[in-house]
């Protein structure tokens, strides 16, 4: 059960949502966890600290870091506080993310920009600054994705970033994996996590949907400790979907 | 037009069960000239489920974009909120228009503090600007039949279908191209 026994991970956006049942997770499967959000004075701050010590309640090291990923300057310093708290990294998992819900057209230059620089910079700036660590902890990146990677969903300009997203890590899994680094991805179906309520306000039928095909936060979790195990060696620059059948079907009848 | 069907007090008391029901309040004790950031302690992701509850009473869409996002939709980047996140002098004029004169809603200030000057009163103008657009008649089958058994959701005596009422974002525009029709203040036109 305990893989990752003596290892640490490091959750982006482990505040809520699903980077918190990820974090859960993998301090479940033995590993220290670094939490990690956005806004020390946010809404979801105190939260943070709460999940912090059911972590160390378990028995794992626990810490929260703040650290706007969208800052270069402040993703060195995440990483300088773990390797100071922790002294390794062993799993990166890039799942923190933030979009403006409205159609291209209608994206300002700053939606746009947040929605770069959030969704596709802040990740690479994370595997540029946590590299040296990962390369002598020979680690493994894993990189949360959404369905909007590949189908079209109506107000939903992050689904293009998510589909760079993907790409960048078959680039990760070829350019890293001589360092003994492996990146795969987790494409996730819907969960109802604060992101959804967003979406169930702009995407009529969404709440009329089966709640079987809701996918939860602890399920994507366990395909990401999945590919953190030595079972998933073999998996290479892959994003698996994990939707509980959504996208099998064009059409679905109520 | 009112609506005929829903009284204001019918929303007062809805606006006031969303808030005590997200917020986890006494709908009772509920100012509606208090701040739900400040006084009542909202945060974002708490409208999210307050103006979800409206909807889901009342059969409507409430808007899903910020008014200023939409004043700059309407009349260009950078006449409502500057390089700096701060709202212009006009964006002021036009948020007191909405909010209502509140101490420290002035220019300068940053685009994200606005959710601190919204007041349930704020809310209830919001859900019945919507629901006092109820068509003359059905957009169905055409009928003018109208009808609420519970004086919060209207459908159509004829063939039962619910009211379609403008949504929240159409109105704000409308209301926006109105105040500077008469005001001019973004010098847009
Ligand atoms: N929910 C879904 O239906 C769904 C489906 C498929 C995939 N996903 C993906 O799963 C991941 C998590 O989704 P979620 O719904 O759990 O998200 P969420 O509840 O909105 O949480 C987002 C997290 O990202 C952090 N974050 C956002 N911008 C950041 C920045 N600039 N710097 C640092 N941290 C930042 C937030 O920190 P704060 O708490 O400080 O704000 C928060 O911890 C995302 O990549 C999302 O695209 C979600
Ligand atoms: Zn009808």
């Amino acid at each position: 059960m305990s893989h990752l026994e003596g290892k640490v991970a490091l959750v982006t956006g482990s505040s809520r949502g699903i980077g918190q049942a990820i974090a859960r997770r993998l301090a479940e499967d033995g590993a220290d966890v670094v939490v990690h959000g956005r806004n020390p004075k946010g809404p979801t701050a105190a939260g943070a600290e709460v999940f912090r010590d059911e972590v160390r309640g378990f028995g794992r090291k626990a810490e929260v870091f703040f650290a706007d990923l969208t800052d270069k300057d402040a993703v060195g310093r995440l990483v300088g506080e773990v390797e100071t708290a922790f002294g390794r990294l062993d799993v990166l998992v890039l799942n923190a993310a933030r979009a403006p819900f409205k159609e291209t057209t209608r994206l300002f230059e700053r939606d746009l920009r947040m929605l770069v620089e959030t969704n596709f910079m802040a990740p690479v700036f994370c595997v540029q600054k946590a590299l040296p660590l990962l390369e002598v902890a020979g680690g493994d990146i894993v990189f949360i994705s959404s369905l909007g990677s590949r189908f079209m969903n109506p107000q939903y300009p992050l689904g293009p970033m998510k589909a760079a997203m993907e790409s960048m890590t078959r680039q990760w899994a070829e350019e890293l994996g001589p360092q003994g680094i492996r990146a795969n991805a987790v494409c996730a179906g819907l969960v109802k996590t604060d992101a959804y309520k967003t979406l169930r306000r702009l995407w009529p039928g969404l709440e009329q949907l089966p709640e079987e095909l809701f996918v939860t936060p602890e399920e994507v979790a366990g395909v990401v400790s999945f590919l953190t195990r030595p079972d998933a060696s073999a998996i290479r620059g892959q994003t698996i979907v994990a939707d509980r059948g959504l996208s099998n079907r064009i059409l679905r009848g109520p | 037009m009112a609506n005929p069907f829903i009284q204001r007090a019918t929303i007062e008391d809805e606006v006031r069960a969303a808030l005590a029901a997200t917020l986890r309040l006494d709908a009772e004790g509920i100012d509606l000239d208090s701040s739900i950031v400040t006084d009542l302690g909202a945060t974002s992701i708490d409208f999210l489920d307050i103006n979800f509850r409206l909807e889901s009473t009342f059969g409507i869409r409430l808007a899903t974009q910020l008014l200023l996002d939409h004043v700059e939709e309407e009349l260009g980047e950078g006449t409502a909120i500057d390089k700096d996140d701060k709202i212009t002098a006009a964006a002021a004029s036009l948020m007191k228009r909405y909010l209502g004169e509140r101490p420290g809603l002035e220019a300068g200030i940053f685009a994200e503090e606005i959710p601190a000057f919204v007041t349930p009163r704020v809310l209830v103008k919001s859900v019945e600007g919507i629901t006092d657009e109820l068509p003359e008649k059905c957009t169905h089958c055409g009928e003018a039949a109208w009808k609420s058994d519970d004086g919060k959701k209207v459908a159509c005596g004829a063939c039962s279908k619910p009211a379609e009422y403008p949504d929240g974002d159409e109105l704000t525009k409308r209301w926006i191209q109105a105040f500077e029709q008469e005001h001019h203040l973004f010098g847009g036109g």
